[in-house]
């Protein structure tokens, strides 16, 4: 049986995937003696320096007509002088280019030069205070800047790539060198503010994107709609009834939707570990119209939390929405907390992929109160054809792990379809996945779905091209080198 | 010479000496973000001056040429301070900030209090009862 027969017949046979134990494993990673007894935990050893070109070995069918650059984006840095980083969400971003040209394929990795990665490499230690953790001696922070590690998604953006935080401000990077060029700036009165890692595209060449404001007990979301030459053509500040962690948001024909979760900012020592888990206050969903951003509606929610979202769509008198639905926060609390306490804790609860739904009248007024789908289905990192003004139901793609997974991590990819159809692809034991990133159709080529992945046992990273059409045939072409990359976050194809 | 006398006699001696023994306050500041510009400095010795951000009780400004310097306060009676500073970095007088007031230039105070944000006089505060050093890292 050769590998990609393999992975068909694997793929058929695997059930309902265990995501949830990804991130709790991740974030349970705490220090060097946890690191050193799981044999999957390379993938999070980090890298201390910029990694140079390496030439790829490709088999399978490499579309000629598929040229271009899979950027990702993710934290890569987690030690300095012996202290280490006790949150994943923690470290240096580094931005990996994958160019994909004329047969080949070349990957570098650099870090991006933010102004907390340029002080700390000039000092040769950590001297702020990450996201998820507290550095012993750490400088007082000017704004969310400085602890900015742009480490969680990338965007091009007006002939840049930008690397984005979800918490300040994007980075400018040269898409072909990966050099930094600068802090982006949307204009003097919105420098240092949160903007987070999920922007949406407008469609008319501009950005709807959010930021979270909760210091001094204010509990806002600042709402931005950028324009195409990068001014703010529109910015509303929302009060919320509750501090809840909000990490993405969703977009319909004439809807921007936000799910407030029951994760809700506190007092701590850290940002991340500032959140606690507050059922009682229940989750809530908020509709903003697109056309008057100061048209709020709000439906209460049962208890949750959500990091990432599918498609939003109104169709025949409804509004739905889809998400990757966590039962509790435990994935970022509970993790949290082991981190700082460095003890190993049970699991907590998977994603499960889920629709919202709630009336809507021919006025956009939303009627009646939700109803939550549930499919069954633990999926995380959902991709789709994104459209700012969606028709109909996209399939989405994601991935999970399996009820086999050795490691906990992602290792089945999940196609949903919008009329319920499910494939999958099981790509072996010691694979772990990472987002797969939807490659529209073009005149030359069908849809495709391209990822990474770690071999953590070979020490190998690698890239799998499938059909969007039937990703359960496996692979259609594949790429690897002998170079562990840190498992990271977001990405784009350009 | 009656008691009430011999005190007063003994206060103004004390204060007296108080003034003899003027202290000196030596401030360190670093982490200057970009040369250029000019640093301000402000001495305050009760909270309500502090809060309205009027009448400090000394200030200096420094041309920012490095990436640190060091001004000296002196002839300092002993007491209670608190120390402000902001780096006009782009020398148009007053602390930029975006449209939630948080500063787009440097500052910083004393104890390097206020964790993200301004410091009140208490946690920016300290006792001058000899001659002292203190390092603020602009941030």
């Amino acid at each position: 049986m050769d590998r990609r027969q393999f992975l068909r017949g694997s793929g058929a046979v695997l059930g309902a995937a265990l995501w949830g134990g990804v991130a709790d494993k991740v974030l349970a990673l705490g220090g060097t003696e946890i690191l050193a007894r799981q044999p999957w935990a390379k993938g999070f050893d980090g890298v201390e320096q910029d990694l140079p070109l390496l030439e790829m070995t490709c088999s399978g069918d490499w579309p000629r007509s598929l040229e271009g650059n899979l950027y990702r984006n993710g934290p890569a840095r987690f030690s300095r002088q012996g202290f280490h980083y006790r949150h994943w969400f923690d470290g240096d971003g580094m931005v990996q280019q994958f160019r994909i040209q004329q047969g080949g394929i070349r990957h570098q990795g650099r870090f991006v030069r933010t102004h907390k990665f340029q002080a700390e490499q000039a000092a040769g230690r950590f001297l702020y205070n990450a996201a998820g953790t507290a550095v012993p001696g750490a400088l007082p922070v000017r704004n969310n800047d400085d602890a900015n590690v742009a480490n969680t998604a990338l965007l091009p953006r007006n002939g840049e790539l930008l690397a984005l935080w979800e918490a300040g401000s994007p980075y400018r990077l040269d898409g072909d060198s990966l050099e930094t060029l600068g802090v982006k700036s949307f204009g003097d009165k919105f420098k240092g503010l949160p903007f987070s890692a999920h922007p949406l595209v407008d469609g008319v060449g501009g950005l709807w994107n959010f930021g979270c404001w909760y210091v001094g007990g204010d509990k806002d979301l600042l709402l931005y709609h950028i324009a195409p030459d990068d001014s703010v053509a529109a910015m509303e500040v929302i009060n919320l009834p509750q501090a809840g962690y909000i990490h993405a948001f969703a977009q319909s024909q004439t809807k921007l939707l936000f799910y407030v979760s029951s994760c809700v900012y506190e007092e701590g020592d850290t940002y991340v570990g500032s959140f606690r888990w507050r059922p009682e206050l229940g989750a809530k969903l908020l509709v903003i119209d697109k056309a008057d951003l100061s048209r709020q509606q709000w439906r209460d929610l049962p208890p949750g939390f959500v990091f990432h979202f599918g498609q939003a769509l109104e169709s025949e008198g409804e509004l739905l929405l889809q998400l990757s639905l966590y039962s509790d926060s435990a994935i970022l609390t509970r993790g949290m907390q082991a981190l700082l306490t460095g003890q190993v804790r049970e699991q907590s609860p998977d994603a499960e992929w889920a629709t919202i739904r709630v009336g809507l009248d021919g006025s956009g007024k939303l009627q009646g109160e939700p109803a939550i789908t549930r499919s069954g289905i633990h999926m995380e990192f959902p991709q789709f054809e994104a459209s700012a003004t969606p028709t109909r139901l996209e399939t989405v793609f994601g991935i999970g792990a399996s009820d086999h997974s050795a490691s906990g991590l992602s290792d089945t990819l999940y196609a949903m379809g919008g009329n319920g159809e499910r494939k999958q692809c099981y790509l072996g034991p010691d694979r772990i996945l990472e987002e797969p990133l939807y490659l529209p159709a073009t005149p030359e080529r069908a849809a495709m779905v391209l990822m990474t992945w770690l071999d953590y046992r070979q020490g190998r990273t690698g890239l799998s091209l499938f059909s969007a059409a039937d990703i359960s045939r496996g692979p259609i072409a594949e790429a690897s080198m002998d170079r562990v990359l840190p498992l990271g976050f977001h990405g784009c194809f350009a | 010479m009656t008691a009430s006398k011999l005190s007063t006699a003994l206060l103004l001696c004390l204060c007296g000496l108080g003034q003899a023994q003027a202290h000196t306050l030596t401030l360190s500041l670093d982490q200057f973000r970009v040369k250029g510009g000019k640093l301000m400095v402000e001495l305050y010795d009760n909270q309500a001056a502090w809060n309205e951000g009027k009448g400090a009780r000394d200030y200096k400004i420094a041309e920012v040429e490095g990436d640190s310097l060091q001004l000296v306060f002196d002839h300092l009676d002993a007491g209670h301070y608190a120390v402000k500073v902001f780096h006009d970095e782009n020398g148009n007088g007053r602390l930029d900030s975006n449209f939630l007031g948080v500063p787009n230039e440097g500052y910083g105070f004393s104890n390097n209090a206020g964790r993200f944000g301004p410091a009140s006089f208490e946690d920016a505060g300290f006792d001058l009862n000899a001659d002292l050093g203190l390092n603020i890292h602009i941030r």
